[in-house]
């Protein structure tokens, strides 16, 4: 457990590559089966190159990361959570989660989080409010 | 320019359950690695978007030239597998901006996550984009 102040970065979250039987999973678990993520033929005509990786299972993994941090500080609770998807995710890209403390007071923790492909390239930035019952 | 609706009905209404199974399959398909699972996957709220897809028929968008743009979540309460739900979904607001492959129009959905008490779990806000 680290003390929480600006600046404090979580441990990373690196994801295995993202691949099409992963979609074809994620499709069935969320229930968003939009083809452009299943089917390069619809996806290309479309005007994508190929399919590609929901947005979600990008905010999952930020979903998973925060579990991790909250998981590292021994309690809280995810109050809030933003995700602004900046580029797309396809499949054979291994996305790395990354977070760092933007303020803390008596009740609050404000992160910053930024999804990078294995190219660096920034996929999504998100926001997450966290409530911690222990800040010392 | 942005068009708030402030609308008052929502647009779509829809009663959701999301199986242990389903649930267990979601850990699965982010590749879950961390050595414990909690209760629910972290995102479940994204399994609830049921009223956006009918907002969508309801706007004329074709699913395959929708993207999703941005995603927020107001947790109140912790969504559960295996419990029943119910949500309404209201369009907030539309606007347009112009791209290389023609207009884009882009859409606020709001989606209201609540328990068989009444009582609101998720706030879920889903800006989508519909490409031209």
């Amino acid at each position: 457990m680290q003390d929480l102040v600006k600046g404090s970065r979580f441990e990373p979250l690196v994801k295995p590559a993202i691949t099409r039987e992963q979609l074809e999973l994620y499709a069935e678990a969320s229930g968003d089966k939009n083809p452009i993520h299943l089917d390069d033929d619809v996806a290309k005509k479309t005007g994508l190159p190929g399919v590609i990786a929901h947005g979600m299972l990008t905010m999952a993994f930020f979903g998973e990361f925060l579990h991790q941090a909250l998981a590292a500080q021994g309690s809280g609770r995810v109050e809030e959570l933003s995700c602004r998807f900046k580029a797309m995710a396809f499949p054979g890209d291994v996305i790395t989660i990354n977070g760092h403390v933007r303020t803390v007071d008596s009740t609050y923790v404000e992160c910053d989080l930024e999804a990078r492909n294995q190219k660096g390239d920034l996929t999504a930035i998100g926001h997450a409010t966290l409530s911690v019952l222990t800040l010392t | 320019m942005m068009t708030q609706l402030h609308p008052t009905e929502p647009t779509a209404t829809f009663t959701l359950k999301v199986p242990a199974a389903q649930a267990s399959l979601f850990f699965d398909a982010v590749a879950w690695q961390l050595p414990a699972r909690p209760p629910a996957p972290p995102t479940l709220a994204t399994a609830f978007r049921e009223g956006e897809f009918l907002a969508m028929q309801k706007l004329n968008a074709s699913i395959e030239r929708v993207l999703h743009g941005e995603q927020r979540y107001r947790f109140l309460k912790d969504l559960m597998p295996d419990t029943t739900y119910q949500g309404e979904t209201y369009v907030n607001s539309h606007y347009e901006k112009s791209g290389k492959s023609g207009t884009m129009h882009f859409y606020v959905l709001q989606t209201n996550i609540k328990n068989s008490d009444g009582e609101k779990c998720v706030e879920c806000f889903t800006t989508i984009i519909v490409r031209g």
